[in-house]
């Protein structure tokens, strides 16, 4: 059979099912929290154990050190709690809003400093874009990759980043850059373009 | 940019992850940051600091913040862009002139080679001509022409024209061995009139002649009718285009997506592949070149036999060793996959003679050849499934944008309506206006039946003769004469609304009635306006407002004096409805609203 680029996408957006995708049950649940914490911010612990690993991990990705890791993270959950009554539930998992002001805390701080902004590379992830980009596996090719990532701005990485290495559902990639599913699909494959037009430019 | 890279560093650990937990550490930021406003020490420095300002403001800024100082406003100051008298575009051949006439009968004569470029080169090939006229009160108002002379003196009109060419967006000048003329219709004619040149340069009138009039008895009069119809209601209509052209635009693409879809659908015809068989051992079969257009599904395949079928007992072997002239195959109207094929004999002789004998078969392929037709017909079928999917898939399509078709429509529909309901509420919040735009269109409609009943009397009544300029330059002639300001009382004037809320005017026009000028004042602080006015004189005003809208001051005003605002002349004025765009319209107005009867009549 062949494949037209929507059924490829189709195919990873199911091989890409991440923590993104909850059930209603743990959604309520959550919702059953947020009500809780309105009412009395101490419950909001119940969220914060939940959440912090996750985002922690989330923003540890990008920055440079734990200690400025933890500081924004506790920055993100002191957010979450002030602005709780301005929470709308839209049948998306709390995460996703933790996830989005974790991602405006992150861009505030590379705004005043360019050079705070980390690539955090776990090289058993290469492979996977070598292979969308339509190369051959090897030591060379990871290496290019890893060059031109590097030189991606901060914006077009974090599609790679959050599509390829943290292996997120594009949904999931919409809701935290604020754009739409669909969008976040095309954003990211045109990088990927890109980054196969650099590639078959420095080989040549 | 170059970002920084770590390559396989160490994840945090479950210990890492708990060090940076400290959910007690947040509740007590929590609380610091979720401390009111008003019982922080900031608040109480904002609200000094925002008092001192706003103090400042009120004594040194002018409240009125669409106030215009008289300095930045241009010389000639059209106060409404929206109501101009438009011009008239002649197309002249410049190497030939012509003679042109205006709608009031007024006749431009353009001699042969009239114009020059800027570098004073005789212009060839076809000039832009543009003219226009004003001929009264509202036409010198909305003209932005001032009519101020000498700093001391007022001009009142019998005529203006405005007069320029063009060649290809370049402007031309007049060729002094060559002058255009023009015979300009007028309301009035007499000594007392000269001819007058507007130099935008040195921003000032400067008389050129004495006003030339010549007889013109063979030029029937034209008159310049304001009153051809009554004046619609000036209620603002809902408008829905917007909402509608946004959601049309999208209803137009997915229409165009369905047509699409439905070619497509179109083009796809699946059609199912025949599936092959194996010859059967002591079954008679025949050898048959099939037609490729006529038996497609045939005629892919290599080596068809067309085999008698089993329920087939008309067949005798006898037959076999007659030679036939005719072969027919004729597949069978169901899918059944069967094919008649008939024998027929016309020539020769004997028995067999004008016979022909059908038989039931069906295609089959021996040996080698059933393998190949066997792999033929899979990759077919894969072909045929393919085509199904697509056609499905193909349809569903067409099926959603079919329903978000319909779905835009009705939000459309219901977008509409929401803004009709919208601007409903919004009018009925806004009753005063409501019973504004009423009382103004109820006074509208009686002044218009009343005119129309003399319809002479709102035409602008034009002299047989005409006023003769020779035009030296392009730009603005006037037939005028000087006048003096009106003597009377000095006043600070305020205007005000029906609800009494203060007008802020733009500018304010002074009129008097049969005096065919308007003098021009400005308010000193976008509120109050000084003017004199003569009282033996029947005075009316009309009010660009600072938001664009025109006003009327009506003679009735003057007559009841009403002190207000310390002992400032308080004059209630009328807006006309600010959705005006027509200036023939807006001059109907006008004149139906201004003076008890209308001042046209009596100004020639």
């Amino acid at each position: 059979m062949h494949y037209n680029i929507n059924n490829v996408i189709m195919l990873h957006t199911i091989s890409f099912m991440t923590e993104y995708h909850q059930n209603e049950t743990q959604v309520k649940d959550d919702q059953a929290h947020i009500e809780l914490a309105l009412s009395d911010m101490a419950n909001f612990r119940v969220l914060y154990e939940k959440y912090y690993e996750t985002i922690l991990h989330y923003i540890y990705q990008r920055v440079n050190s734990k200690e400025e890791a933890y500081d924004i993270t506790s920055q993100v959950f002191l957010n979450a709690m002030v602005n709780l009554k301005k929470y709308s539930f839209r049948g998306l998992p709390f995460s996703s809003w933790l996830y989005r002001i974790a991602f405006n805390e992150l861009n505030m701080l590379f705004r005043k400093n360019k050079n705070r902004h980390c690539i955090n590379i776990d090289d058993t992830n290469l492979h996977e874009i070598v292979a969308e980009l339509g190369s051959e596996q090897n030591d060379d090719k990871h290496k290019l990759l890893i060059a031109l990532l590097a030189s991606l701005p901060v914006d077009e990485y974090e599609h790679i980043q959050m599509r390829f290495l943290e292996k997120r559902a594009f949904a999931e990639i919409g809701e935290i850059l604020g754009i739409t599913e669909n969008n976040a699909k095309v954003k990211t494959y045109r990088i990927i373009d890109k980054l196969k037009q650099l590639m078959l430019k420095k080989m040549n | 940019m170059k970002n920084k890279i770590n390559i396989n560093r160490k994840p945090l650990t479950p210990s890492d992850i708990e060090k940076g937990k400290n959910f007690n550490a947040l509740i007590e930021n929590y609380k610091k940051a979720t401390i009111p406003f008003y019982k922080r020490k900031l608040f109480y420095y904002s609200i000094g600091v925002a008092a001192s300002l706003i103090i400042l403001f009120f004594v040194f800024v002018p409240q009125n913040k669409q106030y215009t100082p008289l300095a930045q406003r241009p010389f000639i100051d059209p106060p409404c862009k929206n109501l101009q008298i438009k011009f008239a575009d002649y197309i002249v051949p410049a190497e030939q002139g012509g003679t042109y006439q205006y709608k009031t009968g007024s006749k431009i004569t353009v001699p042969a080679n009239a114009f020059l470029s800027k570098d004073g080169k005789i212009v060839k090939g076809d000039v832009n001509l543009v003219y226009r006229e004003f001929h009264d009160q509202a036409d010198i108002m909305f003209s932005g022409i001032p009519m101020a002379y000498d700093s001391i003196k007022q001009l009142a009109s019998a005529g203006m024209l405005e007069i320029s060419a063009n060649q290809n967006g370049n402007q031309l000048q007049v060729n002094p061995k060559a002058l255009i003329n023009v015979q300009m219709a007028c309301t009035d004619t007499g000594s007392q009139y000269n001819c007058y040149y507007l130099d935008t340069t040195a921003k000032k009138w400067v008389c050129i002649s004495k006003a030339d009039f010549i007889k013109t008895d063979s030029i029937k009069s034209k008159s310049i009718s304001t009153q051809d119809q009554a004046p619609r209601k000036y209620v603002m209509e809902i408008s829905d285009t917007s909402s509608r052209s946004i959601y049309q635009d999208k209803i137009n693409h997915i229409g165009a997506e369905i047509k699409k879809e439905q070619s497509l659908l179109a083009s796809i015809t699946p059609v199912k592949p025949l599936e092959p068989k194996e010859a059967a051992q002591d079954i008679q079969r025949f050898d048959i070149d099939v037609d490729s257009l006529q038996f497609p599904e045939v005629a892919v395949y290599k080596k068809v036999k067309f085999q008698i079928t089993g329920d087939e007992k008309n067949y005798d072997s006898n037959l076999s060793k007659i030679i036939w002239t005719n072969v027919t195959v004729k597949k069978a109207a169901d899918a059944s996959g069967i094919y008649y094929v008939t024998f027929s004999r016309n020539a020769g002789s004997g028995d067999y003679r004008n016979e022909s004998h059908t038989f039931k078969t069906t295609p089959v392929f021996e040996g080698k050849y059933y393998a190949d037709a066997k792999e033929k017909f899979d990759e077919l079928n894969q072909e045929y499934l393919n085509k199904i999917k697509d056609k499905k898939l193909a349809l569903q399509r067409a099926d959603s944008l079919q329903k978000l078709q319909v779905l835009l429509a009705k939000q459309a529909a219901l977008d509409r309506a929401k803004n009709a309901q919208d601007y409903a509420l919004t009018y009925k919040i806004d009753i005063n206006a409501q019973r504004r735009v009423d009382s103004i269109t109820k006074a509208q409609y009686k002044a218009w039946n009343n005119v129309s009943k003399k319809q002479s009397q709102v035409t602008t009544i034009l002299t047989s003769d005409r006023f003769e300029v020779r035009v030296m330059n392009f730009g603005t002639y006037n037939c005028d004469h000087p006048l003096d300001y009106p003597e009377g009382p000095k006043i600070a004037a305020r205007i005000i609304d029906d609800n009494h809320n203060v007008i802020h005017p733009y500018e304010i026009n002074l009129l008097e009635k049969n005096v065919n000028t308007v003098y021009k004042t400005y308010t000193y602080d976008g509120l109050t306006t000084q003017f004199t006015y003569s009282p033996k004189n029947i005075n009316a005003l009309w009010i660009i407002t600072s938001d664009g809208r025109v006003a009327i001051v009506d003679e009735t005003e003057f007559k009841n004096e009403t002190k207000g605002f310390g002992g400032e002349m308080v004059f209630h004025a009328r807006l006309i409805d600010v959705s005006l765009d027509d200036i023939d319209k807006t001059k109907d107005l006008l004149y139906a609203n201004t003076f008890t009867d209308n001042h046209l009549l009596s100004m020639k």
